[in-house]
């Protein structure tokens, strides 16, 4: 079990060497994750992270990361809507986009997500473009994965919507599918 | 006398008379036995295959009502077909007519053939397109079947009866055969619905929530009305002008899995209002929209701006010739696989047209006028539809309609 303290900067990035491309083999902790919450002083709590994946595309590295599940607000138009996750919901799903060479995170991109269990959908929706005191910018949302098992995670990357400097041009200029795989226990 | 008939094909000459005397030619010089009966044709049968609206019933506003159920089914040709073929399967279409009335009451169909179709099977240039990705945020299956056809009616019984015709050999209730031949390979069957009531009913699938959310009256699983009649391109839009396929008209079919978690769970109605119309309409006026989506298309980038939210009617009605819609949607809701979904069947005069409006929808602008907006966020309803296929196909007059221009 891969766990690493979300207290502090820069622990989204440290773990991600430990995971191995397309299949970590990680569990996720949905007991413990359950107990993830923003303390009283509007810092988040140390809550674990799982590595779910990494790959690369053309010097992004694309690394999915699971969470306990989160409250956050989402842009409804003029207002900011804040969304708690459902009774089911086991995990919060972290897409990060960076460079692969900086790490610096890579924002206006869009991610679809695609979880799988022995073929069957389990969660197939739009990651929000999502930014946190510890993480940076992202792509997240909450998932509710029903049972212990073997789950493939398919990403669908579009190209950073946003003026370049040179040294991006002429990359990411059209989607980008990775499939990924995961153990994940709630009992682990 | 096949290469001179083949031409006059290609300039449509022969027009209505393919089904007759200039396949007779083809099959006389080919020095097969005799040719296949066609078998007659109802009388009063449109030219275009596409000409269902004089059929179907009208709401109190006039917009038609589409056809309850519909199939789709896509098929690839096992080997070279041949003139005698064309005669099996205009026949199996004729007597799939004289089995059920022209309407939504009996049977309307729709065949089309796709750019493979033309490639592998004709000596012509494709008359459209592959089909291709027409979003920076899909990555879909590129169909590639030799031809489609589209099956409609009230009674879902009946379009299983058709499908089992065309495609198994079984009987049709009055005992005759509209078998398409044993050139055809089956390779797919898409079923679906669209009418008050039927998303509803069939509710209990991935990507709608628990708590049973689709209104009970609603045509659609999104909850809301579509093909409102000033909001379609009408038949005669679509219709191709001239050449080798006039009368005829092209059919992109997509296929989408829909996901209405937060559109039902994060979204109130007037937020669900504002994404499928445009953020200026209220659930009030969104209730009383009888002829057109009015979405004001025009302040689609002082909504961007402003409110940070634009509307899917919005942003296609931005696609329009002469303040017309370009295509004509003949889409419907599915649960195949177990999933709500979308088979989203359209038809225009050109693939372009429907390319210039999916376009339009994606309203990729948006997210240069106002950050709050991106491809997928606050941007119509781009966020609640996965695309998982695209084909594109061309539909030929019903006198072209069997493996037309094959060699």
């Amino acid at each position: 079990v891969l766990l690493a303290p979300l207290a502090g900067a820069g622990c989204g990035s440290s773990s991600a060497a430990s995971s191995t491309q397309h299949d970590s083999g990680a569990r996720a902790a949905a007991t413990s994750a359950r107990r993830a919450s923003t303390s009283m002083s509007g810092m988040p709590k140390a809550v674990p992270i799982t590595p779910i994946g990494t790959a690369t595309w053309d010097g992004m590295k694309i690394m999915a990361r699971m969470s306990g599940p989160s409250t956050f607000t989402v842009p409804t138009g003029s207002r900011q809507k804040v969304v708690k996750p459902s009774r089911d919901d086991t995990g919060h799903l972290m897409v990060m986009l960076t460079d692969a060479g900086s790490g610096v995170p890579i924002p206006y991109s869009s991610v679809w997500a695609t979880v799988r269990l022995g073929g069957k959908i389990i969660f197939d929706e739009r990651q929000w473009p999502m930014i946190s005191r510890t993480m940076g910018p992202h792509y997240g949302n909450n998932v509710a994965l029903p049972r212990a098992g073997r789950y493939q995670l398919t990403l669908l990357i579009s190209p950073p919507q946003a003026a370049r400097h040179m040294e991006y041009q002429g990359r990411w200029s059209r989607p980008h599918r990775v499939t990924m795989s995961f153990h994940w226990d709630p009992a682990s | 006398v096949s290469q001179v008939t083949r031409r006059r094909l290609l300039t449509g000459a022969v027009g209505v008379t393919l089904g007759g005397l200039a396949v007779d030619r083809v099959v006389a010089s080919g020095g097969e036995a005799r040719p296949v009966p066609v078998g007659a044709e109802p009388a009063a049968l449109p030219r275009r295959q596409h000409a269902w609206e004089a059929s179907l019933d009208r709401d109190a506003a006039g917009n038609v009502v589409a056809p309850r159920h519909d199939r789709l089914l896509l098929l690839d040709l096992k080997r070279t077909p041949t003139a005698q073929d064309a005669r099996r399967m205009e026949a199996a279409l004729r007597a799939l007519e004289r089995e059920w009335a022209w309407r939504p009451s009996g049977l309307l169909t729709v065949v089309g053939w796709g750019p493979g179709y033309f490639r592998r099977w004709t000596d012509a240039a494709s008359p459209i397109p592959r089909p291709t990705a027409l979003a920076d945020f899909e990555d879909p299956t590129l169909d590639d079947y030799d031809c489609c056809v589209h099956l409609a009616a009230d009674d879902d019984t009946r379009l299983a009866a058709a499908e089992a015709a065309l495609l198994r050999g079984h009987r049709l209730p009055s005992g005759v055969r509209a078998e398409l031949g044993d050139v055809f390979e089956p390779r797919e069957t898409r079923t679906g619905f669209a009418g008050t009531g039927l998303p509803a009913r069939r509710q209990d699938v991935e990507g709608i929530p628990a708590g049973r959310p689709v209104p009970r009256d609603a045509p659609l699983f999104m909850g809301f009305r579509s093909g409102l009649r000033r909001n379609q391109a009408s038949e005669d839009d679509v219709t191709i002008a001239t050449g080798p396929f006039a009368g005829g008209t092209t059919m992109h079919v997509s296929s989408m899995r829909l996901r209405l978690d937060s559109w039902y769970e994060v979204l109130d109605e007037r937020e669900r209002v504002a994404r499928m119309y445009g953020p200026d309409v209220t659930p009030s006026q969104a209730a009383h929209l009888h002829v057109d989506a009015a979405s004001r298309p025009s302040a689609f980038a002082r909504d961007a701006v402003r409110l940070g939210v634009v509307g899917h009617a919005q942003t296609s009605a931005r696609a329009r010739r002469n303040g017309r819609p370009l295509i004509l949607r003949r889409d419907f809701n599915t649960t195949d696989g177990g999933h709500a979904g979308l088979h989203f069947v359209s038809l225009q005069r050109s693939i372009d047209d429907f390319v210039r409006t999916r376009r339009a929808m994606n309203a990729a602008r948006a997210a240069t006028l106002n950050p709050a907006i991106t491809d997928t966020v606050n941007n119509g309803i781009n966020e609640f539809i996965f695309v998982v296929s695209r084909a594109n196909y061309l539909v030929p007059g019903r006198a072209h309609r069997a493996l037309p221009m094959h060699r």
